[in-house]
C-alpha cells in the first residue's frame, strides 16, 4: 500500500487524538496514563513524520532540493527541542 | 463547556476564515480560568490536529509551495521553540500582556481588512528574489515566536510574510501557511509536552469540538456575511486583548 505524506497528516494526528481519548478513559479506570502520553506523542510527531516521508519520497523522485530542505527542517526542529531542554 | 466553546470557535473560524488559535487561548484563560501556560500548550496540540486535515487537502491538490515552506520552516520552528521557552520562563502576567498586544494587532488588522475593499489576485508567480527569501526567512522567525509563545498557529503573521514580503499570491500563501502551521505548532508543542503542560482531556475536547463546528460553519457560509462575522470576532478579540493588557497593568 502506497503511503503519501498527506495520508500521514490526515490520519496521524486524528489517530493520536483517538488514542489520547481512549487513554483518558483507561486512566480513569485503571490509573495508567501511558496511552494518553502515546496519543499526545502521536499528535506532536505527525507533522515531523510527514516531513520525513516528504524527504524520502522526494529523494526517490530525484527531487534532491526538496529532500535536503526537508532534512534540514527536521534537523533544525529536533536540535532546537534538545537545546531548549538543556537550558 | 470547553467542547461547546470549541464548536463555537470552529464555527466562527470557518465563516470568518480565521484561525481558531487566537480565540482558544483567551477563551480558556478568561472564561474557563485556565493557567495561561496550560492554555497555550493545549491550544498548540489542538492546532496540530485541526490544521492537519486542511493541510493534507492542500498537499494532495498540490497547492502548497513546498520549496518555500521548507525554506521558511527551519527558522519558523526555531522561533516557535524559542517562543515556548520564553513563555515558560517569563512571569505569567508578562505573557498575558504580550498576548493582549498580539490580540489587539489581530483585531485591528481584521477590522481594517473588513472595512476596506478587497482585490482578487490573479496569475502565478515566478522565481522569488534572493533578498525576498532572506527577508522571509528572518521575519518567519517572529511568526514562529508568536506561535510558540501564544499558542496560535502563526498563520496570521506567516500569510502576510509570504504575500507582502515574498510576493507570493494569497491563495498559495494560505495553503503553504496551512501546511507550516502544523509543523510550527508541533515544534512549540513538543517543548510544552516535555514539561508536562498540555491537558490531554482539554486537547481532546477542543479538537473534537472544533472539527464539527468548522463543518457547521462551512455549511452556513453562504447565509452569514463573512464581513459581519469578522467584525463581531474582532470586537470579541478587542475585548479579550483589553482584559489581558489590564491584568499586566494591575500586576505592575
Amino acid at each position: 500500500m502506497k503511503v503519501e505524506p498527506q495520508d500521514i497528516l490526515r490520519y496521524g494526528a486524528l489517530a493520536g487524538l483517538i488514542v489520547a481519548l481512549i487513554g483518558e478513559i483507561v486512566e480513569h479506570s485503571a490509573g495508567l496514563n501511558l496511552l494518553v502520553l502515546l496519543g499526545l506523542i502521536l499528535i506532536i510527531s505527525t507533522p515531523i513524520a510527514t516531513l520525513v516521508l516528504i524527504s524520502i519520497v522526494s529523494l526517490l523522485r530525484r527531487d534532491y532540493v526538496i529532500s535536503i530542505l526537508a532534512q534540514l527542517s527536521i534537523g533544525a526542529i529536533i536540535a532546537s527541542i534538545i537545546i531548549s531542554l538543556y537550558r | 463547556m470547553l467542547f461547546l466553546g470549541a464548536i463555537g470557535i470552529g464555527f466562527v473560524s470557518a465563516i470568518g476564515g480565521i484561525g481558531g488559535g487566537s480565540l482558544m487561548v483567551p477563551f480558556m484563560v478568561l472564561v474557563l480560568n485556565y493557567d495561561v501556560r496550560v492554555a497555550i500548550a493545549t491550544s498548540l496540540l489542538c492546532i496540530v490536529v485541526t490544521s492537519s486535515s486542511a493541510a493534507s487537502v492542500y498537499l494532495e491538490k498540490k497547492l502548497v509551495d513546498l520549496k518555500t515552506a521548507l525554506i521558511l520552516e527551519p527558522t519558523t520552528a526555531v522561533g516557535a521553540i524559542a517562543g515556548a521557552y520564553l513563555t515558560l520562563n517569563l512571569p505569567v502576567e508578562v505573557v498575558k500582556g504580550a498576548l493582549g498586544v498580539l490580540l489587539l494587532y489581530i483585531s485591528l488588522n481584521m477590522i481594517r481588512k473588513s472595512l476596506s475593499k478587497t482585490t482578487v489576485e490573479s496569475g502565478g508567480y515566478g522565481k522569488i528574489a534572493f533578498k525576498r527569501k532572506i527577508a522571509g526567512v528572518l521575519t518567519s522567525f517572529f511568526a514562529g515566536v508568536s506561535s510558540g509563545m501564544f499558542g496560535i498557529g502563526g498563520g496570521v503573521l506567516q500569510v502576510p510574510i509570504m504575500n507582502v514580503v515574498m510576493k507570493i499570491p494569497i491563495k498559495v500563501a494560505v495553503a503553504t501557511s496551512s501546511f507550516m502551521v502544523g509543523l510550527t505548532a508541533a515544534s512549540g508543542g513538543a517543548v510544552y509536552f516535555i514539561k508536562g503542560l498540555p491537558d490531554p482531556l482539554s486537547v481532546v475536547a477542543l479538537a473534537s469540538g472544533i472539527v464539527p463546528g468548522a463543518t457547521l460553519g462551512a455549511k452556513y457560509l453562504g447565509r452569514l456575511k463573512p464581513r459581519t462575522v469578522k467584525l463581531v470576532f474582532s470586537a470579541i478579540l478587542l475585548y479579550a486583548s483589553i482584559r489581558m493588557i489590564q491584568s499586566v497593568i494591575n500586576w505592575v
